[in-house]
């Protein structure tokens, strides 16, 4: 069987050549139009990793941003769930995760799975319509998106972020827009399970190496795995994955 | 490190802001002298006291209003620039066009810088 | 007296922090030391013998521990690589190589030990008056000061430290964890509040881990015990023991530092509780090796077991002298003399010395020391005027003259202090809202009301209130000698040991004029040393009231800034983060042997070839744009997307043109002016929708003008979004006369012919497969495309379009060929050709100036200064030499003797085959064919002409076919 290559695809992940040389497993996305590292050497290892410390690359996958003052209407036409409250993440029905970083900006991101239909609303929306002021941007190209797994990340990244992120200052679904590592990021806890907790990080594309690096000297100390997709997914934990019905 | 708190964000160190400067009001282009203008441009009023001034919150792009004493420091207040308008009675205009200031004083998610 | 003696440490209750069944091997000046774990490196030196561990900074004096806790520079060493380390302080490492400092010769020899003869040529601030004369005698003496001052040296070999930091979070932080800090601790944690209690040492404890207050000699270490046991059990508190707070910050910011890590702590409330340092006394000779302060021989021998002498001389005027004496009696150590300087001492302690059979003077103090390398014995002088002089032999003594709160932190938070005349110390005040103090940092000395109000203050903290204020605590009065000084007609009395100042020299400075503290501070550099003040500013203050007659609270005292204690650089740098930006075609071009440099935080090819010849590489890259087809990375270029029903409106209004007219799908060249009327970036428009503009910027400044939008239209509120999508698109510039043939294999869904899509034109479709907007504009002034698409697909649009050019000999090139085919065009950098006065006007832009539009930022000033005649313009030039040395940027422009303009840009064109660029000239040389003279390398004169621009293809045709 021929081996998925990032670049058997035009739309690859900004660091796929540092994924490449650590060793990863490609598998293509659902949507069919990119590669996403889905493993490394030892997928048992991996997913004892994401209940510990462990740090996945989710750019390739869908997300787009909405941006304008009839961004909430227009979600709740969608039928997305949240409140209209800033700095706070909801888990949607049909996969994935919806962060409002204002009162008039959302981002949604994709599951592993790929499934998000309000990724996929959202980018079928035409760049500008009059009489709707509700905006996309391509998030899935302006920004990139690691996944950070594990209970040790808050102390991991008490050496690259002046925020705290321990469980009793940045709860369930909390947002953080700040600095890490001097690069604007956005940081989000997956509602879930505080045991298994799941952390998403974006940031401006064009920095990805150098966060990539940054993180993953900060994860040498303590031991800490690279992991894929398939860790990330499936395996029945409440708030591991960014699977179906993740709350 | 000062703690500034920013109305969308909340109490974060100082290093994630910019100052904007003084909150300026600018005078009517077509009436004021040139002199008057020079003046606007170039001169500030420096209080040894209250100042009205645009503050920044870098990695949200996201602009706002905080009123400082000099002589301490210490930040008095924050708040939106919805807000500051409302408070100058400035709310005018452009609302009519139905885009609320906080939205639009808030960009996308920026890149670095 | 022999300075070597036979190792042995103390037994029981003694040597609390070494392990004895250890042992550590280091090297000192390249002989081999003994010691155990747990051991500083003064300590072990002590414990084998060594007496002089320093030369002092100016006298090269030989120098022992005196407060074994960093309070003074005595015991400064190079470790290794490491200049200044506190050898009093710094734990002993097995392998480490220490060295004396400060010394020509040995230690023991310091061949400029003589300079302690020649005293009277260096006073306080000799370096302001003399060595001046005659005329240039500075500049030989200055290298020769240089070189006798200064502490350790520095290796540039030496190997770089890890170090880094760390975020830290807590409700409350407690510094110094003596009795006080740790009744805080608890009191908060009781509380409920997270707390953070830091300590210099090794273990926590404080004082009570050596200070010596009950007959017996164990209630500290029981007391130490007891609170530790309890700390230890409470989930609540965070210890961090040989960490050292080294500044408070505003809103509860603290550094500490551990190790080799900069812990970075945001407390809501921060209790000080960093005790109180001991004084030393001032009379002759008091800086012998020997002379230490009483907490400097308890910390010797509590701490590390090692004995501070056989035969000691304890002066006093307090229990804490007795004490000692009972310490030393404990340890094996004979005491000669307790010397008093109270009429009528009496205590507890000084009782039980007493039935030890010590004998105890009173009314007595310290008139000299004596001694070569070491102290050898001491005269005794009354403290009140009558009495005779007694010579006593000893090999150390111990000094007890009362304490100065250690406040330094809380001098950085903003509190002043005010010296009680009444306890003769300085009581810290106006502590800043979040921050508290406890112990004897707080003045309070008696153990239970430093509990009761430790404890008040820990509880208060967790509470989120002010500390409570401490009152006047009655067991202090009589712990401070009013004025432990005591000169002598020979001098040679030390009141700072690490700037080598004397009694004499505080008083030159006095008698100089200097008797503002303030200035007598910086006149004679008292308390500027690596201990700052800690053993020397309050004897400082008191010796300036006596000479001045003023109290010492009117003479004041100066403040502490941050660092308490000395921090590497590399503490402070941490890991020295350096964001870099990649464009997604960043492999690609380090692949093909790209010179990347860097724009701002981005990498851009500077040219391809980096080990070869740029100026050719850079000329290849030229001509192949020029005659066949070249591709540049233009992904760092800024995009902004405007949208919106004011789109229109808000364009015209942040650019100078008009803007609102433009057509769907047209190109529309975009210039920026601030509020004064100056230049400031410039871009295209593309209008791809009646409510939707793509905006490009310049790399370095689209971030500021992305800014410069959003607070515009916050005032403006104008119905319009503004996006910032720089790092949305990758683009590339495919130019060249061959570079439609090229595109065209990779379109199937745009008509490229030039009647289809003319030139500043813009269409969207499909190239490579790959989502595209496709812009012709002119910046390199050929036929080309600017090709903007989905920046995770530009690897692969690059590689698509280097793939179709390969028929075609397509070569990429870089920012420095760009650079060269803009110039022959005439096209301006911002920034580069304009400056942060360049008007339009000057700059030949007017015609980029809306004719009628109402309002854009910056069309005011713009038009006052359009109505002013110009003082410069920017004009295109070429040299009347065609030899001539190409000028450089910023080169000169001279009229006669004056500065007429300066170069900026200027290249020897490959196609035109002479020198061409930009330059700002007086407007009467903006004429073509007028001459001027530019100034260049080695102050050459050459002529050049004004020509007009673009210099290459005038009429345009190549990047309008």
């Amino acid at each position: 069987m021929e081996q998925v290559r990032p670049q058997s695809f035009a739309r690859r992940s900004p660091i796929h050549h540092a994924l490449q040389a650590e060793g990863a497993v490609f598998a293509p996305l659902p949507g069919g139009d990119a590669a996403v590292a889905a493993h490394y050497d030892d997928p048992a290892a991996e997913r004892a990793a994401a209940g510990r410390l462990a740090l996945a690359d989710l750019s390739p996958l869908p997300r787009m941003g909405l941006k304008g003052r009839d961004t909430f209407d227009w979600l709740r036409a969608e039928g997305a769930s949240f409140e209209p409250v800033p700095n706070r993440a909801f888990a949607q029905d049909g996969g994935g995760l919806l962060a409002l970083l204002s009162m008039g900006e959302a981002l949604a991101l994709a599951g592993p799975d790929g499934a998000s239909p309000l990724v996929a609303a959202m980018a079928a929306l035409p760049a500008a319509t009059p009489g709707r002021l509700a905006y996309p941007l391509p998030r899935g190209d302006s920004h990139y998106a690691f996944a950070l797994a594990g209970p040790l990340w808050p102390e991991v990244l008490a050496t690259l972020c002046g925020v705290d992120l321990r469980p009793a200052a940045f709860a369930s679904g909390a947002v953080a827009q700040t600095s890490l590592a001097r690069s604007n990021a956005i940081l989000v806890r997956h509602p879930g399970d505080d045991d298994k907790p799941l952390f998403s990080l974006l940031g401006d594309s064009a920095s990805a190496d150098y966060i990539w690096s940054c993180l993953r000297r900060a994860m040498a100390p303590h031991a800490g795995r690279l992991v894929g997709t398939e860790a990330l997914t499936g395996d029945g934990g409440s708030g591991t994955g960014l699977g179906k019905n993740a709350h | 490190m000062k703690l500034m708190r920013c109305p969308l964000n909340g109490e974060r160190n100082i290093s994630e802001f910019v100052c904007g400067g003084e909150v300026k009001a600018m005078p009517d282009p077509d009436k004021a002298s040139d002199a008057d203008w020079g003046r606007y441009l170039f001169f500030e009023d420096n209080p040894d006291g209250e100042i009205v001034e645009w503050w920044l919150h870098a990695p949200s792009s996201y602009w706002f209003i905080a009123r400082r004493d000099t002589r301490t420091e210490a930040v008095l207040e924050t708040m939106t620039v919805q807000e500051w308008r409302e408070r100058q009675g400035t709310v005018g205009s452009g609302q009519a066009q139905g885009q609320s200031a906080d939205s639009q004083a808030h960009g996308a998610q920026g890149t670095n810088g | 007296m022999s300075t070597v003696r036979p190792e042995g440490r103390l037994g029981d209750g003694f040597g609390l922090l070494i392990d004895r069944e250890g042992s550590l091997a280091f090297t000192f000046d390249g002989k081999p030391v003994a010691a155990h774990p747990g051991d500083v490196i003064a300590s072990a030196l002590y414990a084998g013998g060594r007496r002089v561990i320093g030369r002092s900074f100016k006298y090269h004096r030989p120098r022992g521990v005196a407060s074994m806790a960093g309070h003074e520079a005595n015991a400064l060493v190079q470790v290794g690589h490491e200049p200044n380390v506190p050898a009093d302080l710094t734990p002993v490492k097995a392998g480490i190589e220490v060295r004396g400092i400060n010394v020509t010769g040995s230690l023991d020899r310091d061949l400029m030990a003589g300079l302690g003869h020649m005293g009277r040529f260096l006073p306080a601030g000799f370096y302001y008056r003399s060595f001046f004369r005659p005329k240039g005698a500075w500049k030989k003496w200055e290298p020769i000061i240089r070189r006798m001052a200064g502490l350790g040296t520095i290796a540039q070999s030496a190997p770089h430290g890890d170090f880094d930091k760390r975020y830290g979070f807590h409700d409350v932080a407690i510094v110094g964890g003596g009795p006080a800090g740790m009744t805080a601790a608890l009191a908060a944690a009781a509380g409920g509040a997270s707390v953070l209690l830091v300590d210099e040492m090794p273990a926590l404890g404080g004082s009570l881990l050596y200070a010596r207050t009950d007959e017996g000699g164990a209630a500290g270490r029981r007391r130490a015990d007891d609170l530790k046991g309890r700390i230890g059990a409470e989930p609540r508190i965070t210890v961090m023991t040989g960490a050292v707070a080294t500044g408070l910050f505003t809103d509860g910011w603290l550094s500490v530092a551990q190790g080799s890590r900069l812990h970075k702590v945001r407390a809501k409330r921060v209790v000080v509780a960093t005790g109180a340092i001991e004084q030393p006394a001032v009379f002759r000779n008091n800086d012998l090796p020997g002379i230490m302060l009483v907490s400097g021989g308890q910390r010797l021998m509590r701490l590390y077991g090692v004995a501070p002498g056989t035969n000691a001389v304890i002066l006093t005027c307090n229990e804490d002298g007795y004490g000692y004496a009972l310490d030393c009696l404990d340890a094996g150590v004979a005491v000669a003399a307790v010397l008093d300087l109270r009429p009528d001492p009496d205590g507890p302690l000084r009782r039980a010395a007493l039935a030890r059979g010590v004998r105890c003077l009173k009314d007595t103090g310290i008139g000299e020391a004596k001694g070569g390398r070491t102290v050898e014995a001491v005269v005794t002088a009354p403290a009140n005027g009558a009495g005779s002089a007694e010579t006593i032999a000893c090999d150390h003594v111990a000094v007890a003259v009362g304490y100065t709160p250690n406040g330094a932190l809380l001098f950085h938070a903003g509190a002043f202090c005010r010296y009680d005349e009444e306890q003769f110390w300085n009581r810290i005040e106006d502590l800043p809202a979040g921050v508290g103090a406890a112990g004897a940092v707080a003045c309070l000395w008696d153990e239970k009301r430093v509990s009761d109000h430790a404890g008040d203050a820990g509880g208060a903290a967790a509470r989120g209130e002010s500390s409570p204020a401490a009152a006047p605590d009655p067991a202090a009065g009589g712990l401070n000698h009013p004025h432990p000084v005591f000169p002598h007609p020979q001098g040679k009395a030390f009141v700072d040991l690490d700037e080598d100042l004397t009694i004499d020299d505080i008083l030159t400075g006095l008698k100089d004029g200097f008797t503002d503290i303030q200035l007598l501070k910086r006149y004679t550099t008292l308390g500027m040393g690596p201990s700052q003040g800690r053993h020397s500013a309050v004897n400082g203050v008191r010796i300036a009231a006596r000479a001045t007659g003023r109290g010492e609270a009117s003479v004041g005292s100066t403040t502490n800034r941050p660092p308490y204690r000395s921090e590497k650089l590399g503490l402070l740098a941490g890991q020295s983060f350096e964001p870099v930006r990649h464009t997604a075609m960043h492999r690609r071009h380090v692949e093909a042997g790209a010179r990347m440099m860097p724009a701002g935080l981005w990498l851009r090819p500077a040219h391809y070839g980096r080990n070869g010849d740029a100026e050719a590489a850079i000329a290849a890259e030229v001509k192949a744009v020029r005659e066949g087809v070249g591709l540049i990375d233009v992904s760092t270029l800024g995009g902004l997307e405007v949208r919106g029903p004011d789109a229109a409106e808000f364009v015209d209004r942040m650019y100078t043109w008009a803007y609102a007219k433009q057509k769907v799908g047209r190109c529309r060249y975009l210039l920026m002016t601030d509020e004064a009327g100056v230049v400031i970036d410039d871009g295209v428009a593309v209008r791809l929708h009646e409510e939707h503009y793509y905006l490009t910027a310049t790399t370095g400044g689209v971030d500021g003008v992305y800014r410069e939008m959003l607070r515009e239209n916050a005032s403006w509120g104008l119905a319009v979004d503004i996006a910032n999508v720089t790092a949305a698109y990758a683009a590339v510039n495919l130019a060249g006369p061959k570079s439609r043939e090229v595109l065209a294999t990779l379109v199937n869904d745009i008509d490229l012919s030039n009647v289809a899509f003319p030139y500043m034109e813009a269409r969207e479709g499909h190239v490579a497969g790959i989502p595209a907007r496709l812009m012709r504009v002119g910046f390199v002034g050929e036929l080309g495309y600017e090709i903007h698409v989905p920046s995770l697909q530009g690897e692969a649009l690059w590689d698509a379009i280097a793939e179709a050019g390969r028929g075609h000999g397509i070569r990429p090139f870089g920012v420095e060929a760009q650079r060269v085919l803009r110039l022959e065009k005439g096209h301006i950098i911002v920034g580069q050709d304009t400056d942060g006065l360049t008007t339009p006007h000057e700059a030949a832009m007017g015609w980029a100036l809306a004719k009628k539009k109402p309002f854009y930022v910056g069309k005011k000033a713009v038009d006052i200064q359009g109505a002013k005649p110009q003082e410069r313009r920017l004009v295109g030039f070429t040299l009347k030499d065609q030899d001539a040395p190409c000028p450089k940027e910023c080169h000169l422009v001279i009229e006669g003797d004056r500065i007429a303009g300066r170069v900026t840009s200027a290249v020897r064109s490959p196609n035109l085959g002479r020198v061409v660029g930009l330059a700002y000239v007086p407007p009467e040389k903006a004429e073509a064919g007028s001459d001027f003279q530019i100034r260049i390398e080695g102050g050459r004169m050459v002529e050049a002409e004004t020509v007009p621009i673009p210099f290459y293809d005038p009429d345009n045709r190549r990047q309008e076919v």
